[in-house]
């Protein structure tokens, strides 16, 4: 029962003082794809919004969501100045792959390298592909697990929502 | 452990306390739960050994992180209620197997607790959790790591291994520094040079009637990494003093390893060329355990993780005893209005892979009568094992895997990928976990599995929100269960729903009456950040590979649920 204590102590902490859910992006360090590591707090995109989007080069929906929202990401970027950030999980069984892979798929976006999964854990995702949006702020305002051809055109929505100032709902 | 969550609430508590405004950090986690109902299918299962008497078995996850500024302190609770099919043996119960507090600031990193922690490519250091294939080698004890200025890393770790519920008997301590030259040089431009080396030891205490065991087992590695714009090449060497365990058939050789991997990517090409030596190198934090535990290093396979379902039959893990090989991939983006590029443009990826012995030399130890000095046998326990030529080719192939993908987006509605593949794959080895010393002392060959197959994936947007997704998948060989062929259908409304059915029929299994359908169906249903999934289906039996082992999955018949959350 010892190991319960914990456990309840942690959740009564989380009813009586704190916000639920992650608001910002943690301090924790991720490598760009020259080798330097970045700290995942000062991802930012000039108070505009910006995605952070989980992935590997091994997780087919990830790249089918990727390549979707590629074919639209210059009017994207256009009409509200987004900025999609991608990470890659892959560990050091495919990390080297990942520069030729994206030059292969013509990606655009800065990639990032989480390559223990440290910013992942972190950010509690469990399965990829996992997007979160940020408003230009860097408070994290919507996330959404799995990817189903069309959800680039949701996830598109709610970005001019948040251009336009609007709440988001859950 | 209860010592230690009275001082993390303590923690906790006077982060809360120190502040007199309303930021009081926050909460977020997430929670998974998949839960099986087994039907016992004499198909499949004729004895019914392999259906669990519980009928219903269930496991679950949930992770707790609080965060405040630069504090960070989390916990996970685990149940296996009981163990799952397919899941190794020990994940049998319940309880917190992770709890941490880290505090980040002014270059100073600090965790108290459990961690997952990577040296370079992991040759001599990597914990990590793959939940879904029972790994978890979390350390349970310190780190810290230090960044005195902008290129420069120290880090700094000890503790002692998860081991299913338990802890691991052996010690691991850890030392790592990096230096990555452009930041602290100035360098202008994309070009930089990375310097890394590492030093990790474990401990485990040694008892052994007949040998005498090193107790502290010392390994070393270093790096390097030159980065240009496009061009990048990663090297790492590692070494490991004598450390006879059961995974080497307790021989004094003492280990090493090399792997290097460069790319170069520009203008729509992208490729890439590895090449792996791994001598005597698996390294755990305990002389005997289960398979796939306690493992302190990892070693990069260097082979493409395929995903389809029958290309992922014969999937590839790295043999730590001793393996040499290479991998070659060539990707090309054909731009659109060309001739291979027509309308949308076309990707094309090409792929070699290999994996084969070293070229040993055994030198056994002689047992000597103890009347008199006559030799009774030779054994490879206590021995050193065997020589090794560097770069000589051993006389057996592991693995070997050719693959061309071409991608092609082929109207405004259709999207298609094709694939075909080839392999070559030592059952014997990969799946039995055969030693190249069993073939040598029995004179025998391995058993070697020709393998063909082919993948053809179809999207089609029927309208907006609406597609369809379908897999067509082949595979043709002559031994093993034969040929197989595949057709899976997955229609999806987004953001919310999917519904997939899928039939995989194995009409070439040499034995007729396996010559059966797994049909499986899934309806899955997201909101917010929350996914639900319901099911049904027979399931094949599987192999999962981790680490250079590999464990049978055996075939089940069942309801399944699964919900997934995040908050």
């Amino acid at each position: 029962m010892k190991f319960y204590a914990p456990l309840f102590l942690v959740a009564f902490l989380a009813m009586s003082f704190a916000t639920l859910a992650q608001d910002k992006l943690p301090a924790i360090k991720i490598k760009d794809l020259n080798g330097n590591i970045i700290d995942a707090a000062s991802l930012s995109n000039d108070g505009k919004p910006m995605v952070i989007s989980f992935w590997a080069t091994w997780c087919k929906p990830c790249i089918r969501e990727l390549n979707a929202i590629n074919d639209q990401y210059i009017d994207w970027q256009d009409e509200t100045g987004v900025k999609l950030v991608a990470i890659s999980i892959d560990d050091s069984r495919n990390s080297a792959k990942v520069k030729p892979f994206i030059t292969g798929q013509g990606w655009e976006y800065p990639v990032y390298l989480d390559e223990n999964s440290e910013l992942r854990r972190a950010l509690n995702v469990n399965n990829i592909p996992h997007t979160f949006l940020l408003d230009g702020q860097g408070h994290i305002v919507w996330q959404h697990n799995g990817y189903i051809p069309g959800d680039e055109d949701h996830l598109y929505e709610l970005i001019n929502q948040v251009v336009e100032g609007k709440k988001i709902g859950k | 452990m209860k010592k230690f969550f009275t001082g993390f609430n303590l923690l906790v508590f006077s982060f809360l306390w120190a502040q007199n405004n309303n930021d009081f950090g926050q909460i977020s986690g997430n929670f998974q739960s998949d839960f099986q109902y087994y039907i016992q299918d004499t198909l499949i299962d004729p004895s019914g050994d392999a259906n669990p008497d519980e009928r219903i078995l269930g496991t679950g996850f949930l992770n707790l992180t609080y965060t405040r500024g630069n504090f960070i302190a989390g916990v996970r609770y685990e149940n296996y209620q009981n163990q799952r099919v397919g899941l190794p043996e020990g994940y049998d119960s319940e309880g917190i197997t992770y709890r941490y507090a880290r505090f980040i600031q002014s270059g100073f990193d600090v965790t108290a607790g459990n961690y997952y922690e990577q040296f370079g490519s992991g040759l001599v250091l990597r914990t990590y959790e793959e939940r879904g294939l029972g790994i978890d080698n979390n350390l349970d004890g310190l780190r810290m790591i230090y960044q005195p200025s902008n290129g420069l890393t120290f880090k700094g770790i000890i503790g002692r291994q998860r081991n299913y519920f338990e802890k691991s008997e052996g010690l691991v301590r850890g030392f790592d520094a990096e230096w990555s030259l452009k930041p602290t040089l100035g360098w202008e431009g994309n070009t930089n040079f990375i310097l890394g080396g590492s030093f990790v030891s474990k401990f485990e205490s040694a008892n052994d009637p007949e040998l005498n065991i090193p107790e502290n087992v010392g390994s070393g590695a270093i790096r390097v990494n030159l980065i240009t714009g496009d061009f990048n090449i990663y090297g790492e060497y590692a070494y490991k003093s004598a450390d006879p365990n059961a995974f080497n058939s307790y021989i004094y050789k003492p280990g090493n390893a090399l792997y290097v991997a460069a790319s170069y990517a520009s203008n729509g090409l992208g490729t890439s060329l590895g090449f792996k030596r791994y001598d005597n190198f698996f390294f755990k934090s305990q002389r005997e355990s289960d398979l796939q535990q306690l493992f302190i290093n990892y070693l990069p396979s260097l082979t493409t993780l395929h995903t389809y379902a029958l290309p992922a039959l014969y999937s590839f893990n790295t043999q730590g005893n001793g393996e040499m090989g290479f991998q070659a991939e060539v990707s090309y983006n054909f731009e659109r209005k060309t001739f291979f590029g027509g309308k949308y443009g076309t990707l094309i990826t090409l792929s070699y892979a290999n994996s084969y012995s070293l070229d040993k030399d055994y030198k056994l130890r002689p047992r000597y009568s103890p009347a008199d000095t006559t030799i009774i046998d030779s054994v490879l326990r206590g021995s050193q094992g065997y020589s090794s030529s560097y770069f000589g080719r051993g006389p057996f192939t592991y693995f070997q895997d050719f693959h061309v993908e071409i991608k092609k987006k082929l109207s405004k509605n259709w999207k298609a990928t094709a694939t075909y593949y080839n392999f070559i794959y030592n059952n014997s080895t990969l799946i039995k976990g055969a030693s190249d010393f069993d073939y040598v002392e029995a004179g025998s060959t391995p058993e070697i599995f020709y393998v063909n197959a082919g993948v053809l994936e179809l999207l089609y947007k029927i309208k907006p929100r609406h597609s369809l997704r379908t897999e067509i998948q082949g595979l043709f060989t002559q031994q093993d269960r034969g040929n197989w062929a595949l057709l899976l259908m997955e229609y999806s409304i987004a953001p919310s729903w999917f519904f997939a059915v899928q039939d995989a029929y194995n009409y070439g299994n040499p034995d007729e009456d396996l010559q059966i359908h797994y049909l499986s169906a899934n309806v899955g249903y997201f909101f917010a950040t929350t996914r639900l999934q319901i099911g049904y289906g027979r399931q094949q039996q599987g192999v999962f590979c981790v680490g250079g082992i590999c464990r049978i999955v055996p075939a089940s018949n069942g309801f399944t649920f699964g919900v997934t959350t995040n908050f």
